[in-house]
């Protein structure tokens, strides 16, 4: 019986080292797997995806698992909270927005080193879109794609209100004497057709502040500076469509729209005539809009014509999350996919604008001159963007309430409102910027 | 729970290892406008809640105390929305109130009400969070339909003996003697209430708010504001001591409410007053 017990133990610790033996070896044959985590959904989820495998093809060492793992809503928050936990996946993505007070607070690592032990090359890149990700000088992401807004208009209404179609307002004043002329109300006093509403289908305050000068932010003394006079004055230019138009009646006929990216879309029914949008909308359009649609895109114009073209900026940039166990990996995938032949792809696939120049300048990539209109934006020398200080988006945030207080609660006076959030986000930066860390 | 306690004495931001900072966090809250704004917005919604709550549910507990045909049926069909998952609920509910499209919106026509833009109208965001926590009051109505079934009958008899009509019945022989679960529902209410999350934390978010709370912090309730704090201005420390904060909160109503109880509550162990 001992014999028999000690010859079987014998036995099965042989059979265990061969398995543990087999294992090892194919988890050493196997390539290594990355993982990438995205926002993008449904058909624009897709052409990322293709984009992804081809590296996967081209690649047998080394292998990407890509994940749309929220939407752009949330894909922050679980990022945070997979880094939080010790298990963040390789690569991520986070939108510039974000950027400063991710980078503030620990959560990226930065790609400086990895560029330099590469050689890659960032020539190719507008200086704005790498600016739009460099914190303190250092560079935390590449951007992959890139939003840009424009003024986009109805060129059917246009003609209807006797407007030249091809001539889009060139300062405030003419686009406010346009938006009077492609305003109509019916027997009842009813708004059916809306001219234009800056925070109409959502706030792009920041851009409207830059095209009447206004400011944000003083880099050199450190100052919250939205309460300047211009920057309320172009508030108080906002309040003065909802006191033309009158709160409710406004309220009421936004309460009547359509959805966005549906064929609903108040734009592509004709419901509002004028409308700051992005550079998605050459493909939108061609997704949701009526087929006889007809449209132009301009830069947006400001109180001067000097101050036209603002717009607002950001990018969403592939990361390196902090606690990324294959860095290099991750690396190696982030140069592959910033170049113009691959990320270039994916921007052409969801009519993004790309962070590349050569791409810019290219005839051939986007045939729709409109959309030259939006990638023409990043080369303004006089581009703004906001402020990347370590409480970007908690500044962000309050002034999109500050704004809602003014036009769409209209219990806020513009200057009381901005005085405000100027004071607590004082509090909140110098607060921040004591903890140097 | 000591782990916040302790994180609540300290500036963490989930990535880096917190250091202590004293009472800093609570001193902040005094000067914090969004922590001021979003607890009236809990109060408001709370004062919403709890008796429009209670008094939907003792109403139908009532009628369903009745020998109706179908009486499992309806009692099955009150307490179903209890036990769907409420984030589902929750997209679903956007979906009626949506002004445009919306079943309700186009009920109200039907009835010649112009409907508001409930969750993008400052006035009506709360009403309509308000309105999802009744819908889901399944399990209070439960609760008081037991207690209806155990009003002493020999009582209600006497009463009506008596020539007592049906409310001076209800009002002093069935109110007293259901009054410990009006307690606990509204306690369990008012605890509940004030922690609201899920439905403002789906309902609110939409293009022209990418952050729940919305419009104009009209929907900022407590919770919100605290899970803004902990995962997306990296303060996990101040969103402790928030935490904290709203739990001595929730402790001192709920004792007023119990404190106050000897006057209004009777149980049927006491020697029979009322």
């Amino acid at each position: 019986m001992v014999y028999g017990r000690v010859f079987l133990r014998r036995i099965l610790i042989g059979v265990a080292l061969t398995i543990v033996s087999l294992v090892l070896f194919t988890v050493q044959a196997a390539p290594k797997t990355i993982t990438f985590w995205h926002y993008w959904q449904s058909d624009e989820g897709k052409a990322l995806e293709e984009v992804v495998q081809d590296f996967n093809k081209t690649h047998k060492d080394l292998q990407v698992k890509v994940l749309s793992a929220g939407t752009y809503e949330n894909i922050h928050e679980k990022l945070l909270t997979a880094i939080t936990g010790g298990n963040p996946p390789d690569v991520g993505v986070c939108s510039t927005d974000y950027l400063p007070e991710w980078v503030y607070n620990g959560a990226l690592i930065s790609l400086d080193s990895y560029i330099k032990k590469t050689r890659f090359d960032l020539s190719d890149f507008y200086p704005i879109s790498l600016k739009l990700a460099t914190i303190n000088g250092k560079l935390y992401g590449l951007p992959l794609n890139q939003d840009t807004y424009a003024l986009l208009w109805n060129k059917k209404l246009f003609r209807k209100a006797g407007l030249d179609p091809e001539k889009p307002p060139k300062t405030i004043a003419e686009l406010d004497a346009m938006a009077e002329k492609l305003t109509i109300k019916n027997e009842k006093g009813e708004i059916v057709q809306l001219g234009f509403l800056p925070d109409w289908p959502w706030s792009h305050f920041p851009m409207v502040a830059w095209a009447f000068g206004g400011t944000f932010y003083n880099e050199k003394t450190k100052k919250i500076t939205c309460n300047d006079p211009n920057t309320v004055k172009a508030l108080e230019w906002e309040q003065s469509y909802y006191k033309k138009y009158g709160l409710k009646e406004l309220n009421a006929f936004k309460a009547g729209l359509g959805e966005y990216a549906t064929a609903g879309y108040a734009f592509y029914t004709g419901q509002v005539a004028m409308v700051i949008e992005g550079e998605w909308q050459p493909n939108f359009i061609k997704l949701y809009a009526p087929k006889d649609f007809e449209w132009g895109a301009a830069p947006f114009p400001g109180v001067t014509p000097e101050l036209s073209g603002q717009t607002q900026s950001s990018a969403t940039c592939l990361v390196i999350p902090k606690g990324c166990k294959n860095p290099k990996e991750a690396w190696q995938f982030i140069a592959w996919m910033e170049r113009p032949e691959n990320a270039g792809r994916f921007d052409a696939a969801i009519s993004n604008v790309p962070p590349f120049k050569s791409l810019g300048q290219d005839p051939n990539y986007v045939k729709d001159p409109r959309f030259q209109v939006f990638m023409k934006l990043l080369e303004n020398p006089k581009y703004q963007i906001w402020p990347q200080i370590p409480v970007a988006m908690n500044y962000m945030t309050q002034l999109g309430t500050a704004e809602e207080h003014v036009c769409v609660a209209g219990d806020k006076d513009p200057k009381e409102a901005l005085d405000e959030v100027a004071k607590a986000m004082q509090a909140e930066l110098d607060k921040a910027l004591k903890k140097k860390r | 729970m000591l782990s916040s306690l302790y994180y609540s004495f300290t500036d963490y931001n989930l990535i880096q290892v917190p250091t202590w900072v004293g009472i800093q966090n609570y001193r902040e809250m005094a000067d914090d406008h969004l922590f001021k704004i979003s607890l009236k917005n809990s109060f408001l919604m709370t004062i919403m809640a709890v008796p429009l709550t209670t008094l939907l549910c003792l109403s139908l507990a009532l009628l369903l105390n009745h020998q109706i045909r179908l009486r499992s049926f309806f009692r099955s069909i009150f307490f179903l929305p209890s036990v769907v998952p409420m984030v589902a609920a929750a997209v679903c509910w956007m979906w009626y109130l949506n002004p445009q499209y919306g079943p309700l919106n186009k009920f109200l026509a039907l009835l010649g009400i112009d409907g508001p833009n409930w969750l993008r109208d400052v006035h009506w965001a709360k009403p309509a969070l308000v309105m999802t926590i009744l819908w889901v009051s399944g399990p209070t109505t439960v609760i008081y339909l037991a207690a209806l079934q155990s009003v002493p009958s020999h009582l209600l008899e006497s009463a009506e003996l008596d020539g007592a009509g049906w409310f001076r019945r209800f009002w002093h022989v069935t109110l007293p003697a259901i009054s410990p679960a009006i307690l606990f529902n509204v306690i369990a209410g008012l605890i509940d209430s004030f922690q609201i999350f899920t439905q403002p934390y789906i309902m609110t978010v939409n293009p022209q708010n990418p952050l729940p709370g919305g419009p104009a912090n009209a929907t900022l309730v407590y919770a919100i504001n605290l899970y803004n704090n902990a995962f997306k201005y990296f303060k996990m420390g101040y969103a402790s001591a928030l935490a904290w904060v709203m739990f001595v909160i929730i402790f001192i109503c709920t004792a007023l409410v119990f404190f106050t109880s000897a006057r209004w509550v009777y149980y049927e162990s006491e020697g029979g007053e009322g």
